[in-house]
């Protein structure tokens, strides 16, 4: 029964491996309960702030001062947990909870102050708010080498938290800048930022030795691991791991990428640590260092600290999944050469990795998308500046033409396809590369060869008798036309200038793919046919404008049933004010639109999904993740501007889709609030000056208001806006007029042709 | 009233073939809306003669921004007569006894408006500024007494035995004019679907005046006593109607 049993489980699984590979790393998600931090609005933060901070002996301005602060670091805070990328009750946030645990076992009542959350973000950073919430990045995870170092970057943050540094520089600040005079104030600027960044570098300091002190050294971990930090922070820019690249991971057998697409030598990576710091906000990494390495020696341990203490097994894991998610935030955030030599890197351990490679795929679609829309710089930092074997990448994307870019790409992601043909965002990609291969290249299949450059090559009957005839000088059995052509093929083979027409050897065999392109090309033909210029179709196009128009006056018919409603924007300004945005008065409007838009929904009979985080409870975080799931793809696909592209955040929302059964995400944003009317002054002593008095005080006196709403219904399939919609009006946008405006949008996408 | 329900039945078909995407008010077309109108144009020539009319709108939402509708307006009026002396009349028994205004007698105005109110882009009725069109009709009636007036304003000269009751005027009844007219105003919301208004209206009567006679530009021998009374009528009662502001409420279902 054993045996029948593993044979049977053997069989299914090997059965779901010839079904095809679904990626087996997806984003990383929060679980259990959702805490208060991201529950609670910011005016509720900022009360209980006030509550605790003990502003009894300032001075009324720093009071003052402090508050301001308050309000807007609790804002921007609530903000930044809300924004999509941050996550809990994960396996890092728990392993690293679990190493503060450690470092704080002798303080438990400071432990609870503090609340550990990691941040979904390629920088390699920590965070620590005055509030007592510290993020971690993946970024910086993905980089530590062991649980030491981790433990020592915590020691760093929790000083941060414990000094106030957050808002005693502010307040510092804010007091210096009054009382600079104004008269040379770029000389002041330049002085009053030479000054912040010294007090920066302080306290940077005051982190490093306090943390060291109070908690670092009071730790089981190896005290030499700080040390270990400094590296990581002095190389934190670079990849993963420094190893050759080859080019060999995204071409196939039959062709290779020209030499000139390769550098001979790649810059050296520079090991410089004392740099002029005057200009940084932290001290460099050599004053650091040295500092530490004082302080080690001023400890002076006889016992021998260990690197890992909660566990190296879970470390190891950690860093792996910060990895994974490190790689795919490179490519969410347009890096695609980053993308591409992190998942090689990656790739080396794990070679049939299908995650790792439908990255590599997905940044190769990106660059191509970019080079065909002739953005040859695709985005790309400039290769000069790069260092090490990352630079070989970024050469080699800058050099690839765009035809190069795109036939790479398509034969890349055509080859996973074949692997996982149920991959959606594989198959979508491999359309649009298709359709920009035949539409924006002017590629068609007889444009690649379905046999080997060794088999054409052997081919030199025909060449040679070209040759020989153009010698002779005598027609022979080839047109002049046929001649030139067979010499000038021969040429570009030899010199390996078409070496990309060979991408597609195996793949013109493939009937498959042979339909795909097919499909493609009566695509582009029907496109083709939309953009054609003729004189008919200027006066269509002519009268299209007027309709869409005339469509703006008499409002859309969009006929949309269902949508996801992803949380509003909202923001409430005093342009008069030094700090022009109202905080908490954003907040609470943001929370009535959402109700609005909710609201509308219902009368016009619109199935409106709301994803909005003020809405949740303690035990949604299933929605929780969906909501970042939605707020990634659109933060991607607005990064991309106006190019059409397939986001890489597309293959964790197409089951959404399918869960939810629509294709739509609606966002509905809004700002409004008084603002300076320079205008107003002159207008009333006009109408003054003609007599009209009451008028001229009328101009005088009244608030000058401005209401802007925009709303953009995106089609997540198609990647597009299906219908955009911006208002704007000098009033006052108050909770009747926002209504009547919500409303409006709501039943445009609801109402049918 | 009759007639009322088939405006509003017409306005109601014509939504139908209308291709735009209209929200109206939180997805309500009809609006109901009660208005005061301070004579503001009698309280100018006369700060002793203020009066406030009152009116009743229906409008009903066909295009985003656009919406037709009736008013009725009533309006209880001041008119103003006096009569004019003319000077040589030698066959005319009676002198006049007070070339000053009478005191104002009422005049009951009845407006009656057909109107489309368009708001500009961007705007969706019916909130916003708005201009409107109109077209409409006034009918006004009176309560001139023609012997208070007469013993008020005549008297048989010395040495004439005339009697005042001599002396016909012919009133005519009422007065009915049609109006274009061209209007402004601004609804602004104060609860869901209720809102405010302000209003400035101005009309043409292309009808003058009728309810009294013109006075006589000179005099002809043969004229009859009747016709030897002029009067003329101060502050036309249209007048009123000429230019006029309005406040209110409105209510969208």
């Amino acid at each position: 029964m054993k045996k029948l049993f593993i044979i049977l489980f053997l069989g299914l699984w090997s059965i779901a491996g010839l079904k095809g590979q679904s990626s087996n790393f997806s984003t990383l998600s929060a679980s259990g309960d959702i805490p208060n931090d991201f529950l609670t609005g910011s005016q509720h933060d900022f009360s209980q702030a006030m509550r605790e901070s003990n502003r009894s002996a300032d001075r009324r301005r720093t009071a003052s001062l402090k508050e301001d602060y308050l309000a807007r670091s609790n804002w921007q805070i609530n903000r930044m947990l809300r924004n999509g990328s941050v996550i809990f009750n994960d396996s890092i946030t728990e392993y690293v909870s679990e190493v503060a645990d450690h470092l704080l076992r002798n303080d438990p009542d400071l432990r609870d102050e503090l609340r550990f959350y990691t941040a979904k973000h390629s920088a390699v950073n920590a965070f620590s708010t005055d509030a007592g919430v510290i993020l971690f990045s993946t970024g910086l995870i993905a980089q530590l080498e062991n649980e030491a170092q981790l433990g020592f970057v915590i020691a760093h943050e929790i000083i941060h938290y414990l000094e106030r540094h957050g808002i005693t520089g502010y307040v510092e600040e804010q007091l210096v800048n009054q009382e600079l005079d104004d008269y040379d104030s770029w000389m002041m600027d330049e002085k009053l930022y030479l000054a912040k960044n010294n007090r920066s570098r302080e306290m940077e300091t005051e982190a490093d030795e306090k943390g060291f002190e109070m908690f670092f050294a009071k730790s089981d971990y190896e005290l030499e691991a700080a040390l270990g930090v400094m590296d990581v922070l002095q190389y934190a820019y670079l990849p993963f791991n420094e190893i050759e690249f080859s080019p060999a991971i995204f071409t196939n057998q039959y062709f290779t990428v020209p030499e000139e697409f390769l550098l001979e030598k790649v810059n050296i990576i520079s090991v410089g640590d004392d740099y002029d710091d005057t200009r940084s906000t932290h001290p460099s990494v050599r004053k650091r260092r040295d500092n530490l390495r004082d302080m080690i020696r001023l400890e002076n341990k006889s016992k021998q600290g260990k690197e890992f203490i909660v566990s190296e097994k879970r470390f190891e894991r950690v860093k792996k999944l910060a990895r994974y998610e490190t790689v795919r935030q490179h490519i969410l955030n347009r890096d695609f050469a980053r993308a591409v030599y992190d998942a090689h890197v990656m790739l080396q351990e794990n070679p049939n990795d299908p995650f790792l490679k439908e990255v590599v795929a997905g940044a190769l679609y990106g660059l191509s998308v970019y080079k065909s829309d002739g953005d040859e710089e695709a985005g790309l930092s400039d290769y000069e500046d790069i260092e090490g074997e990352l630079q070989q990448v970024y050469f080699l994307m800058h050099e690839m033409s765009s035809e190069w870019a795109n036939v790479i790409a398509t034969q890349y992601a055509w080859h996973l396809h074949k692997q996982d043909p149920d991959n959606k965002y594989l198959s979508k990609i491999i359309d649009h590369l298709l359709l920009n291969l035949i539409s924006e290249e002017n590629m068609e299949l007889k444009d690649f060869y379905n046999e080997s450059k060794e088999q054409l090559l052997a081919q030199e009957d025909s060449l040679k008798m070209a040759e020989q005839e153009i010698e002779e000088g005598e027609e022979g059995s080839k047109s002049k036309y046929e001649r030139i052509r067979a010499r000038s093929k021969q040429s570009h083979l030899e010199r390996g200038e078409e070496e990309y027409r060979f991408a597609f050897v195996e793949m013109l065999n493939d009937q498959d793919f042979k339909e795909a392109f097919k499909k493609a090309d009566e695509r582009a033909r029907e496109l083709a046919e939309k953009d054609e210029i003729t004189y008919a179709d200027l006066k269509r196009e002519a009268e299209q404008e007027k309709a869409q128009k005339e469509k703006q006056k008499t409002g859309f018919k969009i006929g949309v049933d269902r949508t996801f409603i992803i949380e509003p924007y909202f923001v409430s300004m005093d342009t008069r004010q030094d700090e022009p945005v109202q905080f908490f008065k954003s907040e609470e409007r943001q929370r009535e639109l959402s109700h609005s838009i909710q609201w509308s929904s219902r009368q016009v009979g619109l199935d409106g999904i709301m994803m909005d985080s003020w809405q949740l409870s303690r035990h949604d975080v299933k929605q929780y993740n969906e909501i970042m799931l939605l707020k990634e793809w659109m933060a991607e696909y607005f990064n991309h501007d106006d190019l059409h592209i397939v986001p890489f955040a597309s293959r964790d929302v197409y089951p959404l889709m399918e869960k939810y059964d629509t294709r739509y995400m609606n966002w509905m944003g809004m700002a409004n609030g008084r603002v300076k009317d320079e205008g107003k002054i002159m207008r009333g002593c006009m109408y003054f000056y003609i007599g009209l008095v009451p008028l001229a005080i009328y101009e005088w006196v009244k608030p000058s208001y401005e209401m802007i709403l925009f709303n953009l219904l995106i089609d997540l399939e198609a990647a597009d806006i299906r219908f955009s919609y911006r208002y704007g009006v000098e009033k006052k946008g108050g909770t009747l007029r926002m209504k009547q405006r919500v409303y409006d949008v709501i039943n445009q996408i609801a109402t049918e042709e | 009233m009759k007639k009322l329900i088939i405006v509003l039945f017409i306005c109601a078909g014509l939504s139908n073939i209308t291709y735009s995407q209209v929200s109206g008010s939180l997805g309500n077309r009809m609006i109901a809306e009660i208005d005061v109108s301070p004579d503001i144009m009698g309280f100018l020539f006369d700060p002793n003669d203020f009066t406030m009319g009152v009116r009743g709108e229906f409008n009903y939402i066909t295009h985003r921004n656009r919406s037709f509708g009736v008013l009725l307006d009533y309006d209880v009026l001041s008119g103003h007569y006096r009569s004019v002396p003319i000077y040589g009349l030698e066959d005319f028994d009676f002198s006049y006894t007070d070339y000053n205004k009478a005191d104002g007698f009422p005049i009951y105005s009845t407006l009656m408006e057909l109107h489309m109110k368009a708001y500009p882009d961007g705007q969706i009725a019916p909130l916003g500024t708005f201009t409107k069109l109109s077209v409409g009709m006034v009918i006004a009636t009176h309560e001139f007494d023609e012997d208070t007036y007469k013993e008020d304003f005549l008297e048989p000269s010395y040495g004439y035995n005339a009697s005042v009751d001599d002396i016909q005027m012919t009133v005519k009844d009422r007065y009915i004019s049609p109006f274009i007219g061209l209007g402004w105003g601004e609804s602004y919301p104060v609860y869901e679907n209720l809102f405010i208004n302000a209003g400035l209206d101005f009309r043409l009567f292309l009808v003058k005046n009728g309810i009294f006679r013109e006075m006589l530009d000179e005099y002809v021998s043969g004229n009859t006593t009747e016709e030897m009374v002029a009067y003329e009528v101060l502050w036309r009662p249209i007048l009123h109607k000429t230019l006029n502001i309005s406040f209110g409420v409105s209510y969208a279902f």
